[in-house]
């Protein structure tokens, strides 16, 4: 299969939020996705796209239609976990991490997988043939337009995403496999709202509006024309720039599995929550994994309440309705101002 | 297991490390140690350990199977069906189990159980409730006992649970975020260290869950011994009937719940603290009198009016000219009202309303039934005349038993026309819903809008649990106004029902034509149910064409109602004696009327303390 050119991430122009955001995640999976909010033609599916380029191999089991992760043998799908109890040594593969679109058309058996009919109807036998779930596993589920799917699928989204597996009991076929994605949608608010269940399911969110500066502007053009008239000449010129934005996300992953948890960011995170009168306790873990990130990619080895409030205004807009429908807006200023001087004293 | 060591799953929260939540853990607990309680439901917003803390069960209860029964589960795969491999084998019909035998023994979980299908959620009820789960499909049929507990959990948020399956829960429990900000701090590091070392956690409170798993062990020897003092019978018959609860679940599950609590406390006696704790676990959510008592109101009132009341009313219409004069007093004042608290809607769009024209209906709200058109495939069914849609899965289990005798050359499976089964589809064709809000002066009011709007944005609630299209479109002054054509986006419902201002006259006759006629234009979904929710005093005063304002309206109405949408008033008059123009409307229209107040679900119920106190 030969692959089509990816436009590096590096190259897109301005962006910042929906950059560091998208970044976040892949020095932190268990952020918890990103949603992104904006207008049309914003390169948000760009930015999706070329993340691909940038995430890190994982190991997973050799052979294993799922990918199950090498090293985590409470999830495994039924097939893995048979031949573990068979006494069978899994094997270790490498591979790298993907991107897998779920179309708006999807249908449920295609999303959550289901009996083979060509396996029934040729041998009579059953057998799982796995659905874009199972694809996704240990990748980032991109759902373009997230806000327009159907209902029945966000089920199925929520009820993986609530999990880490998928348990599929129909059409006489039993089978669970591992769906441990990172969640990512994009949406157009003027189209419908999301529920607010997936919402919550999101870690962080960001909008995005069309660049502003002219300047910029006739870059976000001009690069995109290089990329198209001359792709492999485009991909070679931010080579360097590529290669160095994967080390700095390397060290990133490093310094964030041997960072702390401070007693600072604990508290800053609770405390931003309860000011806010965010529901749920899912803010404040996101508050404060965000928070690590950050510090992580910075290059800093510790995270402070400074990071938490820089995740605040990513982790929170998106869960801040306390009154039904009340418009969700996040007042940065006033909890800056709020944190000043709480934290100052 | 070695003594003083705790070995988990990787995955498994402990159940003690679960902060606070007492009321939740300890209706867990009842229903781990008795068999005999049949349910429990965990309710609470997203995000706050719901079913962390039910999963965590198997921490303390290593003997535990847990079945997680998934959204896309199948009938065939929940009850069983035919069993395909022997049939093709032998050419024999022969009844394969499906996960309610896998789950004999041991106990059931749904996650988000509000979303699944209500006929699941029955066959899943009724083999509780009976022990047994009987199959009779796909030609075979089958009996297993099958002995398990059912736990739920919802977000009420997402959609309520009819109050005939809440019924036949014995514990329901509401879960909240912790607001105690040191007691969140703590949730917070405990999650954390969960996901990085999960062995840790589990050692902090290795201690607790062995002492734990210890008094289970005791509780569940001690339960059939917990005697039930006999005069407690009469105290729980009278609870449940001062709370309004109807039925004997109710009853039995108070009974029940507390011999359990009296086993976990070490006791061989309920007691009184028992009674009381088990009643606010097993009655909140049974009471019915609410739903009932709305029903009941308007009509009463429209049977017997006192006479006197009658002739008042009939003073009132007879004096337009003076609320005319009010009203135009105050004409040229324009207020933007806030929005009131919201409440939980009844089912003020159920189709069992005697008051609605059977005739417009076309089933139950939100879906429908048919096999010709796209939608989301439920069932299967023997095709009447030609096959377009079929349904493969369930036509090969049919062909399955006859695979021994019919000829197979090349193929596995040979498909004859008898065994074609085709798919039953369920669409959710949306219902559309346009407010036609009354914002004239008279509204105004004694702030009588602040209620109203909290009136709409409930019903607005509603209608997005139930994923229907609403519009808004208000009458003042002399005009109709579109405010919001029908849409999903009930957010922006919301912030357009926040900005609509109210002030000046009424002209009902127009609002109503204007809004039948947006209804009836074929830019909507042609298979959309629709509804239109009138929000109005019915105290008109623009007349169409300079004759009487009602009249206009009521020949408006007459018309309005012979077009295929269901119409609901909603009467926002106050005060004593109340005028019957709204009634006399929604009698026009041949739809449903309710009182404003008669909205909430809410307003009747009283705190269940006060009654156990009292």
């Amino acid at each position: 299969m030969s692959k089509r050119p990816v436009y590096p991430f590096t190259a897109i122009v301005g962006q910042d939020d929906m950059r560091e955001v998208l970044l976040l995640n892949v020095v932190n999976p268990s952020i918890g996705g990103v949603l992104i909010r904006g207008e049309k033609g914003t390169a948000k599916s760009t930015a999706v796209r070329a993340l691909a380029e940038l995430l890190p191999a994982r190991d997973v089991v050799k052979g294993c239609k799922f990918q199950c992760s090498w090293n985590d043998n409470d999830r495994l799908c039924s097939e893995c976990r048979e031949a573990l109890s068979e006494g069978v040594v899994l094997e270790k593969e490498t591979v790298a991490m993907r991107v897998v679109e779920l179309p708006l058309c999807a249908t449920e058996d295609r999303v959550a997988g289901t009996l083979d009919i060509s396996h029934a109807i040729n041998t009579g036998g059953k057998r799982f043939e796995p659905g874009i779930l199972a694809e996704a596993n240990g990748n980032i589920l991109y759902v373009d337009e997230v806000n327009l799917l159907d209902d029945h699928l966000v089920d199925l989204l929520l009820d993986a995403a609530a999990m880490g597996m998928n348990f599929v009991e129909r059409e006489g076929v039993s089978f669970s496999h591992p769906a441990n994605f990172i969640l990512i949608g994009t949406m157009n608010p003027e189209e419908g709202d999301l529920r607010p269940q997936l919402l919550d399911r999101f870690g962080l969110v960001v909008d995005v509006h069309g660049e502003r500066d002219p300047v910029n502007r006739v870059d976000v053009v001009k690069r995109r024309i290089g990329f198209e008239t001359s792709p492999d000449e485009f991909l070679e010129w931010f080579s360097d720039q590529q290669e160095a934005m994967r080390r700095r996300l390397e060290a990133a992953r490093s310094k964030m599995r041997s960072m702390e948890v401070s007693s600072e960011i604990l508290e800053a995170a609770v405390e931003i929550s309860l000011h806010l009168g965010v529901d749920g306790h899912r803010a404040d873990l996101t508050l404060v994994k965000a928070a690590m990130a950050w510090a992580a990619l910075e290059g800093r080895d510790g995270a402070d309440t400074d990071d938490v409030l820089k995740v605040a205004r990513m982790a929170l807009p998106h869960r801040m309705r306390r009154q039904p429908f009340e418009e969700s807006k996040l007042d940065i200023r006033g909890l800056d101002e709020w944190l000043q001087e709480r934290f100052s004293s | 297991m070695v003594a003083g060591t705790v070995q988990l799953l990787r995955g498994t929260y402990p159940f003690t490390a679960v902060v606070g939540q007492d009321q939740v853990k300890k209706a867990l607990l009842c229903a781990a140690i008795s068999k005999e309680i049949k349910g429990v439901l965990i309710t609470g917003p997203a995000g706050t350990a719901k079913s962390t803390v039910v999963r965590s069960l198997r921490s303390v209860l290593p003997g535990l199977s847990m079945h997680n029964l998934p959204l896309n589960v199948s009938e065939d795969r929940l009850v069983g069906g035919i069993d395909v491999d022997h049939a093709i084998k032998h050419g024999e019909k022969r009844y394969q189990a499906g996960i309610l035998k896998e789950v004999d023994g041991g106990l059931l979980y749904l996650d988000e159980i509000n979303l699944f299908e209500d006929h699941i959620i029955q066959r899943v009820l009724d083999a509780m409730e009976g022990g047994e789960n009987r199959v009779e499909r796909e030609g075979v049929s089958g009996t297993h006992d099958c002995d398990f507990g059912l736990v739920g959990t919802m977000d009420p948020a997402e959609g309520a649970m009819s109050s005939h399956l809440l019924d036949r829960f014995d514990i329901c429990v509401s879960m909240d975020s912790i607001t105690d900000r040191d007691r969140r701090i703590e949730v917070l590091r405990r999650r954390l260290l969960h996901e990085s070392s999960p062995e840790d956690l589990v050692s902090c409170h290795s201690e607790e869950i062995l002492g734990l798993m210890e008094d289970l062990e005791e509780a569940e020897g001690r339960l059939p011994c917990v005697i039930f003092p006999d005069a407690f019978y009469e105290t729980v018959s009278l609870l449940t009937m001062e709370m309004g609860v109807q039925g004997h679940r109710g009853d039995m599950a108070v009974v029940r719940t507390a011999r359990a609590l009296a086993a976990l406390d070490r006791r061989d006696q309920v007691c009184l603290d028992d009674l009381q704790e088990a009643a606010s676990m097993c009655l909140q959510h049974r009471r019915r009198d609410r739903e009932e008592e709305a029903e009941r109101s308007p009509q009463t009132e429209e049977q017997n009016p006192e006479p006197g009341e009658e002739k008042e009313q009939e003073e009132d219409v007879w004096q337009p000219p003076q609320s005319d004069r009010r009203e135009r007093a105050d004409g040229d004042r324009e207020d933007i009202f806030s929005i009131g608290d919201p409440f939980v809607v009844i089912d003020y769009l159920k189709p069992a309303d005697k008051r609605v024209d059977m005739g417009k209906r076309r089933g139950k709200r939100g879906s429908s039934v048919r096999s010709d058109l796209p939608g989301r495939c439920t069932s299967f069914r023997i095709p009447r005349g030609e096959v377009n849609d079929i349904a493969l899965v369930p036509t090969l289990r049919a062909a399955a038993p006859y695979q021994v005798q019919r000829r197979r050359e090349d193929v596995a499976i040979v498909l004859e026309s008898s065994d074609f089964r085709e798919k039953v589809r369920v669409s959710k064709n949306g219902t559309t819903i346009m407010f036609l809000v009354d914002a004239s002066g008279s509204m105004g009011a004694r702030r009588r809008m602040v209620t109203v709007k909290g009136a709409i944005l409930s019903l607005l609630k509603d209608a997005y649990q139930k994923r229907d299209s609403v519009g808004l479109m208000a009458f003042r002054k002399g005009s109709a106004e579109l405010l919001l054509p029908p849409t999903k986006s009930v957010d922006l419902a919301y912030s357009r029902l926040r900005e609509m201002p109210t002030g000046g006259r009424t002209p009902l006759a127009l609002g109503l034509s204007k809004a039948a006629h947006m209804l009836s234009s074929d830019r909507l979904g042609k298979e959309d149910d629709m509804v239109m929710v009138i929000v109005s005093d019915g105290k008109a005063n623009v007349p169409l064409d300079g004759g009487d304002a009602f009249a206009d309206t009521l020949e408006v109405a007459s018309k309005a109602s012979a077009l295929p949408i269901r119409f609901v008033v909603v009467d926002t008059g106050s005060g004593y004696p109340r005028l019957d123009r709204a009634q006399r409307l929604a009698r026009a229209l041949g739809g449903a009327y309710f009182r404003l107040e008669d909205l909430n679900a809410d307003r009747l119920a009283h705190s269940i303390r006060m009654a156990v106190h009292g």
